[in-house]
């Protein structure tokens, strides 16, 4: 009984939280093509193409793809790095375990004001030239914090199992990690990654506080909302696609065990 | 090979990849670290011991990481358009960096020289003026030796003796920012809703009074907010301008308990119907809001009848600037007389221009004015910031 | 592997002891001074912006905690595939987008006074971060919800129905069995949200309003001001915003840090 009616309500929150979601996608895009929409008009004054001709001159394609690549590689060199530090850390002793996990996991406690305005200064004193890569440094320990806290825990018996039979038969630690461990857990990995790449593509606090100029979708977004309304829902729109595209690598964690 | 361990070479690969971008700095076209030596050709101009054609053909080749606010559509489709083709006519590459607020590259430039970083900077030149550009000059960061006067067309038609030209708020240009564009704070109502406009700050007491709620500015330190409440300062003394404001206050949207957070928002707000007046410090803004459908076609541009406030802005090179050749270059083209009198074209920009001998076309749109009445200097920018403090804390709050 | 585990601790601590210096050496002659923390400490909207910005943080995560209850307590018997599809979409909307989708749906111009016409409360701008909380509720609340769900084991469901068998009511199932089960991921997830609404700009920027501020707000005005000076004072802010989000983190993940609850996993 308890379960059939979870059941119902659940399908009720599903069908509603849909309809929204589709309700929402179908504002943007009237949104995106209405030349003007002033409230309280229920629609468009007028539709054309104005938003989007405002947000290709805006170098929308420029952000994107700057966006695209700072968000691809903080969530590469965060997977390698959180990867490479879990695979020792399953094995450590307790407490250097834990200070492993704390220096990882502790940044995704920090506010993003106090890490961008002092990276401003240090990226540049630790000799990152580009604008884009001192955004990558400033999103990488937030990043690597998430991706920290999805691989924590996949580790499981069989696993270290097998590491520690490849490691017995003489296989060194690289060719452990690719043929052992990373086919091991790629789906988790693939989840981190995943994760990582949205921690990046949404950040605004840190690339607007690091104060670099880098050309990122969310510093586009946010000046022209009130702006350029038809502008600022083409952008959303360029925003949320990659964003709902990555998620459908995610995949829904299989129930735990007691 | 299996799939997965493809894959895994692949992962592992893109991986390595991409360390080495990061560490190289590589794909970002916004920097460069090394100095492009042509720092020295530039001192040579400014010490009168080379041609400006050294500087021409030092410049060829070159790339400008120009920063500048970028929430004007039309100003950008003016530098892409209409600037940048005359730019590669001369061997320049424009790099617009768009930015929220002309803070953000003076930032960058004081945290390189915080640094350490005294060439290769990011920022070669800005769009700026007022508070950004005394800051600035009060560390030493932009290029010295007198560049802007040197200019060739800055030698031809700039009246540097106007001291709108060589005084900005009140800080003394010294040839450390070359005038590129004219700007005047600029009403706006609605003709269908409001038949006579205020055009007295008692005027508009009196309308804020008669329509509660229909009356705003956006919060100081928001730039249009900010020159609003200065040119209140302007006309009635600061004590005395607080004492108005502090009286307008309950008769404005909100009760005074809210202030739209900028120019944009207010815009909107206008646009909606939600309050009754709008303004800016671009003269040309009913025009861009009613093309953009955010005001409708019935909005019209109004200035107060003693005047409005009035500046320059113009553009700087910081002296850390990793193409300065390149951007005196293109500083120098800004004052281009066609250009100029393109940027001056309503059907452009519709923004006056800096040069002294260039008339300004006949306005023929009705969202744009043709005289902005007595000019209103602006205050000293060294005010400007304990103005807004005392508007929160009188105010705001 | 500490020194890969390194790498993000010395960004953070480098960027933190840049903040540090910056905060007392203004300008760029390097000259030491505690005038950026006194123009911060004097400013009588400094204790205020922090109280806001704590308001907002605790309230934000509490909204967050409650909904994401509700969710987890709705979808946990559908389908995981069905329950994560449906989470995983606010979960990947970037907190900018939320925002704006906040302003659509809710602003004086968005789709709820266009549809009511008249009398529609607008969040956006509230001076007590209404518009603020409840982006982040939307959002956050299926973040968390997806926590819980992760954390889900199958003998929860074994003691809830030994518990209904044994006489219990089922609102004394979920006080006493389910509740205390999920307490922990809940805590937890309840920190991170908390954690994050307090350093976080991206959200108050659009929907919030100008007075009071959180102290993300007031540190990004202070670099738009004057650029010299004001680059210190928002150093200084952020580090206060380093303090509060600390003692916040901490008072939030006491019942954890004490040890004082026992949970079954």
């Amino acid at each position: 009984m308890i379960a059939r009616e979870n059941t119902r309500s659940g399908r009720s929150i599903a069908i509603v939280w849909l309809a929204l979601v589709a309700g929402v996608v179908l504002w943007l895009v009237v949104r995106a093509f209405a030349d003007a929409w002033r409230a309280p008009a229920m629609l468009p004054q007028a539709y054309g193409l104005y938003g989007w001709n405002v947000a290709l001159r805006n170098s929308l394609q420029h952000a994107f793809v700057q966006s695209l690549l700072i968000a691809t590689i903080a969530a590469l060199v965060g997977g390698v790095l959180a990867t490479s530090a879990m695979t020792v850390a399953v094995r450590a002793g307790r407490r250097a375990r834990r200070l492993a996990l704390v220096l990882l996991v502790v940044p995704a406690l920090l506010p993003g004001t106090v890490v961008a305005i002092g990276m401003a200064t240090f990226a540049t004193r630790i000799g990152l030239q580009g604008s884009m890569s001192t955004v990558v440094a400033v999103h990488l320990p937030f990043v690597m914090a998430w991706q920290t806290i999805v691989l924590l825990g996949t580790w499981d018996r069989t696993l270290r199992e097998r590491e520690d039979v490849a490691a017995t038969l003489g296989v060194g630690p690289v060719m452990r990690l690719v043929h052992v461990t990373i086919p091991g857990l790629r789906l988790q990995l693939v989840a981190a990654l995943a994760l990582g790449f949205l921690v990046s593509w949404g950040q605004y606090t840190t690339t607007l506080l690091v104060a670099t100029g880098a050309d990122t979708l969310p510093l586009r977004l946010v000046p022209m909302v009130q702006s350029q309304p038809a502008a600022a829902a083409v952008m959303t729109i360029a925003m949320l696609v990659p964003a709902l595209l990555v998620t459908l690598v995610l995949r829904a964690p299989t129930r735990r065990p007691s | 090979m299996k799939p997965h361990r493809t894959l895994t070479v692949i992962a592992l690969t893109a991986s390595i990849v991409a360390s080495v971008l990061l560490v190289a700095g590589c794909g970002s076209s916004q920097t460069s670290s090394t100095s492009t030596g042509t720092s020295d050709v530039v001192t040579s101009w400014t010490a009168g011991d080379a041609p400006w054609s050294t500087v021409v053909q030092s410049a060829k080749g070159q790339t400008v990481n120009w920063w500048l606010y970028g929430g004007d559509d039309r100003i950008n489709a003016y530098i892409d358009d209409v600037v940048g083709p005359r730019a590669k006519q001369l061997g320049i590459t424009i790099n617009r960096v768009p930015v929220d607020d002309t803070a953000t590259a003076v930032s960058k430039v004081v945290v390189e020289a915080r640094a350490g970083k005294s060439s290769g900077g990011a920022v070669d030149l800005i769009w700026i003026n007022g508070e950004n550009f005394a800051s600035g000059k009060q560390a030493q960061l932009w290029l010295g030796d007198s560049w802007a006067t040197k200019l060739p067309n800055a030698v031809l038609h700039v009246d540097w003796s106007d001291p709108s030209i060589n005084r900005d708020l009140g800080v003394a240009v010294d040839g450390q920012e070359s005038p590129w564009s004219r700007a005047a704070l600029v009403w706006a109502y609605d003709s269908a809703r409001t038949t006579e406009p205020p055009r007295t700050l008692d005027a508009l007491l009196t309308y804020a009074k008669r329509h509660p709620g229909r009356v705003t500015y956006p919060a100081p330190p928001d730039f249009t907010g900010s020159a609003f409440v200065r040119y209140v300062v302007t006309q009635l003394g600061e004590d005395r301008a607080f004492a108005y404001l502090k009286e307008l206050k309950p008769y404005t949207w909100r009760q005074g308990s809210a202030y739209p957070k900028s120019e944009a928002e207010l815009n909107q707000m206008f646009g909606n119907g939600t309050v009754d007046f709008a303004f800016s410090y671009d003269p040309s803004f009913v025009e861009s809001a009613v093309r953009s459908g955010t005001f409708a076609k019935s909005a019209r541009p109004f200035v107060p009848m003693s005047g409005t406030l009035t500046n320059v802005s113009y553009v700087t090179i910081p002296s850390n600037a990793a193409h300065p050749a390149a951007a005196l270059v293109l500083a120098n083209l800004l004052l281009d007389s066609d250009l100029q009198a393109k940027k001056a074209d309503p059907a452009v920009l519709g923004v006056p221009t800096v040069l002294r001998d260039l008339a300004t076309p006949a306005q023929h749109s009705q969202y744009l004015l043709a005289n902005f009445g007595a000019p209103v200097p602006e205050l000293a920018a060294a005010k400007v910031a304990p103005i807004e403090q005392r508007w929160k804390r009188e105010v705001g709050s | 592997m500490l020194a890969v585990a390194a790498v993000p601790a010395v960004l953070v601590a480098g960027a933190i002891f840049d903040a540090a210096r910056t905060s007392v050496t203004p300008g760029i002659s390097g000259s030491v001074t505690l005038e950026a923390w006194r123009t911060f400490a004097g400013d009588p909207a400094t204790v205020r912006d922090a109280g806001f910005t704590v308001w907002i943080a605790v309230a934000s995560a509490l909204c967050a905690a409650a909904g994401g209850v509700v969710l987890f307590s709705a979808l946990r018997r559908m389908p995981r595939r069905v329950a994560f599809a449906v989470l995983l979409i606010p979960i990947a909307v970037p907190y900018v987008t939320a925002a704006v989708l906040t302003m659509q749906w809710l602003g004086a111009d968005g789709l709820l006074t266009r549809l009511v016409q008249h009398g529609v409360y607008d969040p956006v701008g509230s001076s007590f971060g209404i518009g603020i909380i409840i982006t982040y509720a939307w959002k956050e609340a299926a973040f968390i919800a997806a926590i819980l769900l992760v954390g889900l084991t199958r003998d929860l469901e074994d003691r809830e129905t030994i518990s209904r068998t044994l006489g219990l009511s089922r609102s004394q199932v979920y006080w006493h069995v389910t509740l205390p089960s999920i307490a922990r991921p809940l805590i937890v997830a309840t920190t991170l949200v908390a954690a994050f609404a307090i350093g976080a700009l991206e959200i108050p920027a659009l929907v919030g309003g100008i007075s009071p501020q959180t102290l993300p707000q007031t540190a990004a005005a202070a670099t738009a001001g004057d650029v010299l000076a004001g680059q210190s004072v928002a150093a200084a802010n952020s580090l206060l915003t380093l303090v509060v989000s600390i003692a916040l983190t901490l008072a939030l993940a006491a019942p954890l840090l004490t040890r004082r609850m026992r949970w079954s996993s």
